[in-house]
């Protein structure tokens, strides 16, 4: 009996804290390694620069693993958070080209309607979703609205059984797909948080145009013009004018699994580098020789270490059903900053040999580490406004400050 | 995997910071940075009555039986009131080692005396010359032996509470082998044997941290902990639990840097309006909030694994390492944003800003674990 202060407490109960997956989660990541082992992955890499693989994401459905976290009765598997944050880590450590911005905003799109749409909608929809025949990339960005992003000005007024569409979206990702999900805005004389909603675009529709924005990583994004766009009214995803709390009820989604995916990128890289300065030499000595080096190596290997705990920690939240939304900020701010000095450090390890990208004969890790530089700067300073907008919503949010009036 | 801790152990943590806010206020705190002994007796036995110091001892040495985890749990309680105590040496450092290399002789003299509170222990191993604890090759102070016993001669730092342990771990010399982690051995020395002299040491961290000289101090070779020649091991095992308990310990100070700050940003108004309201220290205290979290992840992960008896030095490192810079960048932050008031001596903030500089130090900082990792991987 363990007498604490104004508390008797028995010493039978077992800890719950546990930092070990369970037999059948073990079992689960074996059968995905294994396949991802098998399977010519590379095959895919032509559709891949397309940045959207629907064979990649079709074969991935009819293994089950498309819509892990999903109720079964839309075409998921019932699986908790876990299981898909192991599919995620497997996958990417394996190698196979899934892609931050394809797979992230394939289930940015499914959690929308799962949590958002109407109960029509998620029946059309998600099992389309989920089988890899469907995905839509994001079309919240407009040239005035970034980090800022409830200032969107695209509006999108009701007149009878459509949506009458105008003003234009910047950066919009996956643009080739049929379909998009779109944030405008219904109510212009509400508040800028009251007065927005989500839809789903098809592209085809009359009134739509584009020009392709390039951009220093390899993503492909467009600017998109809205001119009198008529969206059937049943396209609007769940209630008018609650777009902005949908859109904050998936964000934490988004940002736990494209930083999964990070995350085992990084640790295929790792092993890579690993490898890399016990075979290459500095001053006639192995690079793992060199203090400087050692001392990288170490906090690229404890910045993994830490990516990963509070992956599986919001995985755990998760399936657990409890509030995400400390942990997916932590995820945010933490998972930013590690992404961006993993790719500083790495290139730094490698030297002048850094600098060279896919295709030189002579680059290290293939070249790779110079793209994964280059998409550095999307995290931590870009995506979802970058880290200082989560560092504000954190501020005011959690942690209770006052708001900048 | 579970990331949640059992309802006991929640309990033991809020009846902890209870305790510790009603019984050590910060008041008081301050004022035993100038107490001869450092530390309440009267607290030190109302700790004893409520199972603290034997929490981990199992049942046959006065103890409760409890986990590494749960000790983990404490020591954040700890660290965030800042309490006054010979704890970490006592219990961890000192009574561990026994735990851990003691015949069962020692451990029944030793450990129930421990858990009532009645005996402080202590552990002596750094010399001049080590940068870190876990340096075996800095270990010189020998001990030789002399008509049947052994005789201790040397000088050892940054013991801690040594000015008022009834027994002292020293960590000695006593072969020479070609490995530094060879030839040491651990002796059980009475504090009160003569040749011991304590001089207090003047630290950043105010801490009660004394050097201890050994001139001739004779000591039976029945007072070895672990074995002869063979007293590393024990030493190397402890320090590395040592290291998750320090970690949650800052964490703890951590924590509360971080709500003193959101509380003063809340009230402090300059320019005309409240300084919290500034995206400045607005970021300055998510970036607190998030790397504390990260630090506790790694902290528990580490503790978890020790508690199941899992080797991790890996963990270890990356917790110390991650905790080293949290508690620094956290008490950096903290005074940032208390400004001038932060740095009185009779402002917590100013305690808390020594004490992190003291604990990224102790134990090994970020450079020294993460050569270590360096050379679980690379070499």
């Amino acid at each position: 009996m363990l007498t604490t202060h104004n508390f008797e407490v028995t010493k039978e109960v077992e800890f719950t804290m546990e930092f070990e997956f369970t037999k059948e989660q073990e079992d689960f990541r074996q059968e995905v390694r294994e396949f991802c082992q098998k399977e010519p992955w590379g095959d895919f890499a032509p559709e891949i620069e397309t940045f959207f693989s629907p064979s990649l994401f079709k074969k991935t459905a009819e293994k089950g693993w498309l819509g892990l976290p999903f109720p079964k009765e839309y075409g998921g598997q019932g699986k908790d958070a876990v299981y898909e944050t192991i599919f995620l880590e497997e996958v990417s450590s394996s190698g196979v080209p899934f892609g931050v911005v394809p797979y992230g905003f394939h289930n940015l799109f499914a959690h929308t309607i799962f949590e958002c749409g109407t109960e029509r909608q998620k029946k059309e929809y998600l099992p389309r979703i989920l089988a890899g025949e469907m995905a839509a990339g994001q079309m919240f960005t407009e040239p005035e609205a970034g980090s800022d992003l409830a200032s969107v000005k695209t509006t999108a007024i009701r007149k009878g059984d459509y949506y009458l569409v105008n003003g234009q979206k910047m950066f919009s990702s996956l643009f080739d797909l049929q379909y998009g999900l779109l944030m405008a805005r219904t109510d212009p004389s509400a508040p800028l948080e009251k007065g927005i909603s989500l839809f789903i675009l098809d592209k085809s529709l009359p009134g739509i145009s584009s020009i392709p924005v390039e951009v220093m990583f390899d993503l492909r994004t467009t600017q998109v013009f809205f001119d009198n766009v008529k969206i059937p009214r049943e396209n609007l995803i769940g209630e008018e004018n609650r777009g902005w709390d949908y859109f904050m009820r998936v964000k934490p989604y988004y940002w736990h699994k494209s930083r999964v995916i990070d995350l085992g990128g990084q640790q295929m890289f790792l092993n890579g580098l690993i490898q890399y300065v016990r075979e290459a030499e500095g001053n006639g000595q192995p690079l793992s020789k060199n203090p400087a080096v050692r001392q990288k190596i170490a906090e690229l290997v404890i910045d993994h270490k830490t990516a990963r705990l509070l992956v599986y920690r919001l995985a755990w939240e998760r399936s657990k059903g409890l509030d995400i939304s400390a942990c997916s900020h932590t995820i945010k701010i933490i998972c930013d900053g590690i992404y961006l000095r993993f790719v500083n450090k790495a290139m730094q390890v490698l030297g002048l040999a850094g600098q060279l990208g896919g295709g030189a004969s002579c680059a290290p890790l293939s070249g790779i580490i110079e793209g994964l530089y280059r998409f550095g700067a999307l995290y931590q300073f870009i995506d979802s406004g970058g880290t200082s907008t989560a560092k504000n919503l954190v501020a005011t949010h959690i942690l209770g400050l006052p708001e900048f009036k | 995997m579970d990331f949640s801790l059992s309802d006991e152990q929640e309990m033991l943590k809020r009846s902890a910071n209870d305790f510790l806010e009603k019984e050590s206020p910060m008041k008081q705190v301050r004022e035993m940075v100038h107490d001869e002994k450092g530390y309440s007796p009267e607290l030190w036995h109302k700790m004893a009555g409520l199972g603290w110091q034997g929490l981990m001892f199992p049942a046959d040495y006065g103890g409760e039986g409890g986990s590494f985890l749960d000790i983990v749990i404490l020591l954040e309680e700890m660290g965030y009131s800042l309490l006054p105590s010979p704890f970490f040496a006592s219990v961890i450092l000192g009574a561990l080692s026994i735990l851990e290399a003691g015949s069962e002789e020692q451990k029944k003299k030793y450990l129930p005396k421990v858990a009532k509170g009645d005996l402080l222990l202590t552990l002596a191993t750094t010399e001049l010359g080590a940068r870190y604890e876990g340096d075996p090759a800095a270990v010189k102070v020998k001990a030789t032996p002399h008509q049947g016993e052994f005789s201790i001669n040397g000088t050892k730092i940054f013991v801690p509470y040594a000015h008022v342990a009834d027994y002292l771990l020293c960590v000695t010399r006593t072969g020479d082998k070609a490995k530094a982690n060879e030839g040491i051995t651990t002796f059980i020395v009475d504090a009160k044997s003569p040749g011991i002299t304590c001089t207090p040491l003047n630290t950043i961290g105010q801490d009660n941290q004394y050097e201890v000289r050994f001139e001739n101090v004779m000591v039976s070779g029945q007072d070895i902990l672990g074995g002869l020649d063979n007293g590393w091991p024990c030493v190397e095992n402890v320090l590395q639990k040592a290291t998750v308990a320090l970690c949650a310990y800052m964490n703890g100070g951590a924590q509360r840097i971080l709500e003193m700050s959101i509380d003063y940003a809340k009230e402090r108004v300059q320019f005309g309006r409240t300084i919290g309201s500034f995206q400045e220290i607005q970021h300055q205290c998510a970036d607190m909030s998030a790397t504390l979290e990260s630090s506790r992840l790694l902290t528990y992960e580490a503790a978890w694994k020790i508690s199941e008896g899992v080797r991790c030095p890996m963990e270890v490192s990356a917790a110390k390492s991650w905790a080293s810079e949290s508690y620094m960048q956290a008490s950096w932050r903290g005074m940032h944003i208390h400004g001038g008031v932060g740095c009185a001596v009779d402002h917590d903030m100013s305690l808390f800003y020594r004490r992190a500089k003291a604990a990224e130090v102790t134990l090994g900082d970020a450079d020294i674990h993460r050569e270590m990792i360096a050379c679980e991987l690379l070499d």
